[in-house]
């Protein structure tokens, strides 16, 4: 793989910006309340990461507003976000050399709510021209397009959360294949009701209702996660072209792995992160001693964990306890397939600060890992380990190095 | 050595008859599947015809639970990924070098809308009522779902994604697929993509537009692409699988391969989120792209297929592209659009257009555009009017476009490669 | 419902429906199309959806955004 990471956008309901979102993350704050986007009382599930205080107005064209769901006012904000971060002008990269790829889980689902009352009860010339493109799941790389000139490659993928570390395996093969530049990321939007209508059917979702102990990964009072909006778009290019332009590469996507093992089948899914891992790290040319921090896919159910904790077993035998692992997520929320992409991001910044950002709320990890809990740790980290699994059964895994040369232990 | 990707099995759900077999001798005979839409009661509605498919999911092996459980359009994903599987005859491979890569435009609408008239009461309560909900909504909300099953149905343990680029998933889902086999991350990868829109907000969205054809006097020669009187597509649902499978594995085992995969490129206008450009200058760039990936020049191609799908802008947007790519040889080529027959499935109809340029090369024979009586001025190539004509292919292409901007193509080659 | 629609009413109406902050002078003035506006085809069938919806314009009234807001007022209210 070529690809680095050179621009980062992030919203989530710890910051939106990478500037707000760094330091609530690290110092592990709880960014989880009661849903305010719509009456909770009639839905057990009431307790999510939402995005508070962000409007479209500033950051979308007006025009576009009236035709977009929030998950694309959400990506179209990030993506600019991470190209200003990247310091990089669509306009210099080549005409056909920037694309974009998303990932995406609940689409304008709002949107297509608001449209599919409009027809039910006034008629179907009550229905806007707009829903033809607003609720699709394509929406927000159509939009990142247009909005920037990209008119290179572009997908999309669903994939639940792990779409959000397959995004990056498609957009590296794109730059493979001669991009300059790609705009990656998935952004979601999922709190209307009928949406949370959908995500109760899961069985996944905690109604715990009180955020400090709703989403509690890895311990014994893990009961499901708090779902969240938000995501983060990433700016990612082909090293060479990076390096040629004098932008600061701030990590190597540096390898790529992924199974599937069954819808909901999480005992089976063990074997299947496992794999994910182990290809991913060979992809790389590293091995699991090579692994300085995993951040975690941290469903929150019981039988998930466990089969989370067994893959880091199977992965580092001995050494087990030794690797820090986190899942700062269970402090703002899993956003579906802005999930995965938001611990990318959180990977990119822990390389950078040497931190290790911790897992919110938890104390009392009930499996033999070394779960970073409290407060960030110093950490000096040289390739980061990103596992994601989808609940209709993908287990992904990416791996993030720094992009300095690596001297290999032993040799 | 480059990693080759063989079509070793074809599985097609397609208006007009179940299966390769029907779908061919539909094609073939110039007929149209269009009709007045049975699926719902469509009075009222701006459109009312579509391409519908006949399908009985117990005929097609489903019990009563994976037909509760599974969307209409994961049931014909599923139908068409059996049929393909039957015919490679593969049942040796590694479970995790295994993958499945399947495309849709908007999954699970159907269910999620009848879901939603269910606990909203038909769309009065914004704050729905989720103990109405079927116990198989929560599928419905992300197509991953069908990747999901076409996974189980066949044991893969490798990648499994689901594709949704709109209108171009059912040639992205493909191309995706043959690059998990030429990156080497899976040996043998089920490709395809499914739709079922035939629902009151779909038919109500392309309405809203003006998309979709109004000939709804005349339901049969509604879709006509290239003609002059065209006047909007026709809404269509199905699904096609295909068995890529990397070459020299194919070999080994000896297999029957129909074609390759030789080539996929796509680009986006970044212009509009439904209009397209006079030039199609992207469409021409993702063409040249995939024919380069495919090492395969202008002379080799032998037949495009087209996106066609009968709108006044699309058609005289990919006739633009073609004659930016082939020049003078675009007028030699012969272009066809089958979404003429069996309407435009949207995330779909890519994939069922790849199965239909499989078959083209097998038995050379290019399959006609029908209802092109008078043609647009404007689109002057030769679109095979009404007939399918016999000839020789080495190489055919097949392109998509679709809301977003997205511009596919994907390059075929026969066994008697040029 | 009546077809008449005064050219403040109007200009709100198409800022509503697209996005674009159109003024009354805009909507009066003969040689500002739709496209001049920055109103495009998707726009326009939401403007016309609405006007058909719930101002009395017939539902057959069709109209692309190369023309102008002046037409399709004096459109509203030659109906009138």
């Amino acid at each position: 793989m070529k690809a680095v990471v050179t621009g980062l956008g992030v919203i989530a309901p710890s910051g939106i910006g990478v500037e707000r979102f760094w330091p609530a993350v690290r110092d592990g704050h709880v960014a989880l309340a009661t849903v305010r986007r719509y009456e909770p009382n009639p839905y057990p599930v009431r307790v999510v990461g939402e995005v508070r205080g962000f409007g479209p107005d500033g950051w979308v064209d007006p025009r576009v507003v009236v035709q977009t769901d929030r998950f694309t006012h959400f990506a179209v904000a990030a993506t600019t976000m991470a190209l200003d971060d990247a310091g990089l002008d669509p306009a210099t990269v080549p005409p056909f050399g920037f694309g974009v790829v998303t990932a995406s889980y609940a689409g304008g689902v709002e949107f297509g709510q608001r449209e599919i009352e409009r027809l039910w009860d006034g008629g179907p010339e009550h229905v806007g021209p707009y829903q033809s493109i607003a609720w699709f799941y394509a929406a927000s790389t159509g939009q990142v397009s247009i909005g920037n000139g990209l008119r290179g490659p572009s997908g999309v993928l669903v994939a639940d959360e792990a779409g959000g570390l397959d995004v990056f395996a498609v957009a590296d093969g794109e730059l493979c294949r001669g991009a300059s530049a790609m705009v990656v990321g998935g952004t979601e939007a999922p709190f209307c009701p009928f949406s949370m209508c959908c995500q109760l059917g899961l069985g996944l979702l905690s109604t715990n209702e009180d955020p400090a102990t709703a989403y509690l990964p890895f311990t014994a009072h893990a009961a499901g996660f708090a779902p969240a909006e938000g995501g983060a778009m990433l700016v990612v290019e082909d090293e060479r072209a990076a390096s040629d332009r004098g932008a600061n590469a701030r990590a190597v996507i540096a390898g790529y792995g992924s199974t599937y093992t069954g819808t909901r089948c999480f005992d089976r899914s063990a074997e299947g992160l496992l794999r994910a891992a182990e290809t991913a790290l060979a992809d790389s040319d590293l091995d699991a001693g090579d692994v300085d921090v995993v951040f975690l896919d941290a469903l929150a159910d019981q039988r998930a964990d466990a089969a989370e904790a067994e893959a880091l077993r199977l992965l580092f035998g001995d050494r087990t306890d030794r690797v820090p692992v986190t899942a700062p997520k269970s402090g703002y929320g899993r956003c579906y397939a802005g999930a995965a992409v938001l611990d990318v991001a959180t990977a990119v910044l822990a390389i950078e600060h040497g931190a290790v950002p911790p897992t919110p709320g938890v104390h009392d990890c009930r499996f033999d890992l070394d779960l970073v809990t409290g407060t960030a740790r110093r950490a000096d980290i040289r390739s980061a380990l990103v596992l994601s699994r989808g609940q209709h059964g993908g287990n992904s895994a990416l791996v993030l190095r720094r992009p300095d040369p690596i001297t290999r232990g032993g040799e | 050595m480059r990693r080759r990707v063989a079509v070793t099995g074809l599985g097609v759900v397609a208006p007009g008859g179940k299966g390769v077999k029907a779908f061919w001798e539909l094609l073939t005979s110039g007929r149209t599947a269009t009709r007045p839409i049975s699926l719902f009661d469509a009075e009222g509605f701006r459109s009312r015809i579509a391409a519908e498919c006949d399908f009985d999911a117990a005929a097609a092996g489903l019990g009563p639970a994976e037909v509760a459980r599974m969307d209409r359009y994961v049931q014909f994903a599923v139908a068409a990924a059996d049929e393909a599987w039957r015919q490679a005859e593969l049942d040796v491979a590694d479970p995790w070098r295994l993958s499945v890569c399947m495309g849709s435009a908007v999954g699970g609408t159907t269910r999620l809308e009848r879901d939603y008239v269910a606990t909203s009461h038909a769309g009065r309560e914004w704050l729905v009522d989720a103990s109405l909900a079927s116990p198989f909504l929560c599928r419905a909300l992300s197509p991953a779902s069908l990747a999901a099953e076409v996974a189980d149905r066949v044991g893969a343990r490798g990648a499994v994604r689901t594709v949704s680029t709109g209108c171009t998933a059912g040639l992205d889902a493909v191309g995706h697929a043959a690059r998990l086999i030429e990156e080497g991350r899976a040996d043998v990868v089920i490709a395809g993509a499914s739709e079922s829109p035939i629902s009151p907000i779909a038919v109500a969205c392309f309405d809203a537009i003006r998309a979709t054809s109004t000939r709804n006097h005349d339901p049969e020669h509604a879709a006509r692409p290239f003609d002059r009187d065209r006047d909007g597509f026709v809404l269509g649902e199905g699904a096609a699988v295909l068995v890529l499978e990397e070459s020299a594995h194919a070999r080994r085992r000896g297999a029957v391969v129909h074609a390759e995969v030789a080539g996929f490129a796509t680009r986006s206008n970044a212009h509009h989120m439904t209009g397209l450009t006079a030039e199609g200058v992207e469409m021409a760039e993702a063409v040249r792209h995939a024919l380069a990936q495919a090492r395969l020049g202008i002379d080799d191609v032998d037949y495009i297929n087209a996106h066609g799908s009968g709108t006044r802008q699309n058609d005289r947007h990919e006739t633009a592209a073609f004659r930016r790519v082939f020049g003078a040889r675009a007028y030699q080529v012969p272009v066809s659009s089958i979404k003429s027959m069996i309407g435009h499935s949207l995330g779909a109809v890519g994939s069922i257009e790849l199965v239909a340029c499989v078959l083209a090369l097998v038995h050379g024979v290019v399959p006609p555009t029908a209802n092109l009586d008078t043609p647009d001025p404007e689109c002057d190539l030769d679109y095979v009017p009404h007939t399918a004509r016999e000839r020789d292919l080495r190489a055919v292409l097949s392109v998509g476009s679709g809301f977003g901007g997205f511009q596919s193509a994907v390059a075929l080659t026969g066994v008697r490669r040029p | 419902m009546s077809a008449h629609l005064s050219p403040d009413e109007l200009a709100a109406l198409i800022s509503r429906c697209t996005g674009v902050t159109v003024t009354a002078e805009q909507v009066t003035d003969p040689h500002h199309t739709f496209d001049d506006l920055g109103v495009d085809s998707l726009g326009l069938m939401g403007v016309l959806g609405e006007l058909q919806r719930n101002h009395g314009m017939p539902r057959d009234v069709d109209m692309q955004p190369d023309r102008s807001p002046r037409e399709l007022l004096s459109l509203l209210t030659g109906r009138a």
